[in-house]
């Protein structure tokens, strides 16, 4: 991927109202050449909306669009170039599949030869060769979704738009066909733009993730910054299984430090002071951790210097294989949430002391929901 | 609480059980269709008048000769054609106008649009007779038709509409037109509002301009729908009777009469009976074989 910090796609200042009711707001993002950047949100949070202004299948009521630096706010999708694959794949059922595959060279007005040609080519490419006179009516759900993208393929469309492809099938299959999808991804080596609410496909899937949410984008970032470094409290509770523990603390100065103080701990965050004093909403924070960075600190022989301690009681125990997923009660009643290796047992009463590094906590802004840092 | 009867049924009982139910449906079905279905077999078969003063089920056997009778009658062969050519010439008018209509109120939004819808919809809930009798005093020798006509282009410009054989036809084809258009705009438009949105979206992202889009994304999905309209109203229009017997009364002399009003005439006016029974079920025949091959390519689509 050697162009791959060309922009392809600029939306500017996007705005999508639909009768009065604001879907997408004043949304900016570069699309770059080559990558597969993943929309993920919960439903209605505006990204199919998204998606569909860049095929042309929605008019933005505010912003403009880019491709390659062309305005193309007002162009109809025709003359776009864009493929768009639909969540239930909108095959056109009463012709056969070749057909199917042929339909965007035929109104090209493509000859008849270099049709043939094209859609024997990527048939080929897609194993679709042996269904290519069936029905497309007749075929099974993961054939119509190798169809609908060799629909598009065949057009080389300048990106492909994906509408939730995976949300029809069953568990087993979805992760089938997620490693298929990123395989296609390097075999045509094509911009892809991919929308789902399911973390799991986007984190695996995308080069880059947009986290939406009530028609904002919350955070833009590679799989690994959005799970590490979420930007806002929406991300940080959004992602990640069970997700990043959130622990309202409060900021006051002693004797010329500076502490975070919750009723079960302190931790001293002298290193931060400017971070923290830019807050609005002083004196009161939220503290982020994920539970994987939770570590129960007598089981490791090694010095815990400047590790935060929480005391705690063992609430539920929800074991999942290797690891288990660990609720606990602090003595203020507040509920933590940590996954630890199945190596050792616990019982719904213990007693424990669980620990983070200082340094791994993120801190957020109540008032605004951004991260401090 | 214990029920006092045991209401189990032996196997017999359970089965006499089941003809008992389902016995006032059999009773309606006979006595509403197989039975006179039989009498008219029967009529079609024998030679019967009522003025003969024997009674029908004593008439003397006939055998086939009504049936030949009537394919060798040009009267009916006649009537049988103009129908067929009424029904044509109506039916596909009907369906090429409810469909531009449908089309129009499906992708233009405008103000006022659901009350024009409506309003699209009232000449089909008119009974026949008033259409007709609208239609009749239309085109009049002194009607509006022929006023607008001569205040356009002078006198000489007044036609006299139920005199020509083809212009007489012309009105009764008129109005089942404007009577039933919006037949076929309700089921063509209710059809496109049935269909999914994605594949013309689809077509549209492919590249595919407007006129594309209808004629092979829209209409091949509209083609079920499109085709039931076409039917019901094929079957309809061909039993024609109302407006004739109102506008023209199947004048001048027999020019423009149709098939249910000759039938009519037959045996209720001239009194054969049995003659009509004949004819009524070569009809029969001929349109239920039209229905059949309609009805396949539906099959297909199914």
């Amino acid at each position: 991927m050697a162009h791959k910090e060309q922009v392809l796609i600029r939306l500017e200042g996007i705005t999508k109202e639909f009768n009065g009711t604001i879907a997408v707001q004043d949304l900016n993002l570069e699309i770059r050449e080559g990558e597969f950047l993943c929309f993920l949100g919960p439903s209605g949070c505006g990204k199919t909306t998204t998606l569909r202004m860049i095929a042309g299948l929605e008019r933005p009521t505010r912003g403009e669009i880019y491709l390659r630096d062309q305005r193309i706010t007002d162009w109809p999708p025709q003359r776009r170039n864009i493929g768009f694959m639909f969540q239930n794949y909108a095959l056109f059922q009463h012709m056969s599949v070749y057909d199917n595959l042929a339909f965007g060279l035929r109104v090209r007005r493509v000859p008849p030869t270099e049709i043939e040609r094209r859609v024997r080519a990527v048939a080929q490419a897609l194993e679709l060769e042996p269904v290519l006179n069936l029905r497309a009516s007749r075929l099974d759900l993961s054939t119509m979704q190798r169809v609908a993208l060799a629909r598009i393929l065949v057009i080389e469309p300048q990106v492909l738009l994906l509408d939730e492809p995976l949300n029809n099938f069953r568990p087993g299959l979805r992760e089938l066909m997620r490693a298929e999808l990123k395989r296609w991804q390097y075999q045509f080596g094509r911009t892809m733009v991919y929308v789902t609410h399911d973390q799991e496909e986007a984190l695996t899937l995308g080069d880059r993730v947009v986290v939406m949410n009530a028609g904002r984008v919350e955070q833009v970032g590679t799989p690994d910054e959005v799970y590490w470094r979420p930007a806002t409290l929406f991300v940080a509770g959004f992602i990640g299984r069970p997700p990043m523990n959130l622990i309202p603390v409060e900021y006051r100065i002693s004797e010329g430090h500076a502490f975070l103080i919750s009723p079960d701990f302190e931790m001293r965050v002298d290193e931060r002071r400017a971070l923290i004093e830019a807050s609005s909403f002083l004196p009161r924070l939220i503290l982020g951790i994920r539970p994987e960075q939770l570590l129960i600190p007598d089981l490791h022989a090694s010095s815990h210097e400047g590790l935060v301690r929480i005391p705690a009681k063992v609430d539920l125990v929800r074991p999942l294989g290797r690891k288990l997923i660990l609720d606990l009660k602090t003595r203020s009643g507040l509920l933590i949430q940590m996954v630890t290796p199945s190596t050792r047992r616990f019982a719904v009463g213990d007693d424990l002391e669980i620990a983070f590094h200082p340094h791994q906590a993120l801190l957020f802004d109540p008032h605004t929901g951004q991260g401090l840092y | 609480m214990r029920f006092p009867i045991q209401w189990k049924l032996k196997w017999a009982e359970e089965r006499w059980m089941g003809q008992l139910l389902i016995l006032p449906m059999q009773l309606l079905i006979w006595f509403v269709l197989i039975i006179p279905m039989l009498i008219v077999i029967y009529l079609s078969l024998v030679s019967w008048q009522p003025i003969m003063g024997v009674d029908w089920w004593q008439a003397p056997f006939a055998g086939l000769s009504n049936y030949v009778q009537a394919v060798q009658d040009p009267r009916f062969l006649t009537a049988m054609g103009r129908t067929i050519g009424l029904v044509l010439v109506a039916v596909s008018l009907e369906f090429l106008l409810g469909l531009a209509l449908a089309l129009f109120f499906h992708q233009q939004e405008f103000p006022g649009k659901r009350i024009f819808a409506s309003i699209l919809l009232y000449p089909m809930m008119l009974p026949w007779v008033v259409v007709g009798l609208c239609f009749y005093l239309l085109f009049l020798d002194k009607g509006p038709v022929n006023y607008i006509l001569i205040s356009l282009f002078g006198p000489s410009a007044s036609v006299q509409w139920y005199q020509n054989p083809i212009l007489a036809l012309m009105t009764i084809a008129l109005a089942d037109i404007w009577q039933w258009t919006p037949f076929m705009f309700l089921v063509i438009y209710s059809g496109l509002g049935a269909l999914p949105p994605e594949p013309v979206e689809a077509a549209m992202t492919l590249g595919a301009n407007r006129w594309e889009i209808f004629r092979y994304i829209v209409f091949p999905m509209l083609k079920p729908v499109i085709l039931i309209a076409l039917i019901i109203r094929t079957l309809e229009a061909f039993k024609i009777f109302d407006l004739v017997y109102i506008m023209t009364g199947g004048g001048p002399g027999t020019s423009t009469e149709s098939l249910s009003l000759y039938l009519y005439r037959t045996g209720f006016i001239y009194g054969q009976l049995s003659y009509a029974a004949a004819m009524a079920l070569l009809v029969l025949i001929l349109v239920a074989l039209v229905a059949r091959l309609a009805v396949r390519p539906l099959e297909r689509e199914l």
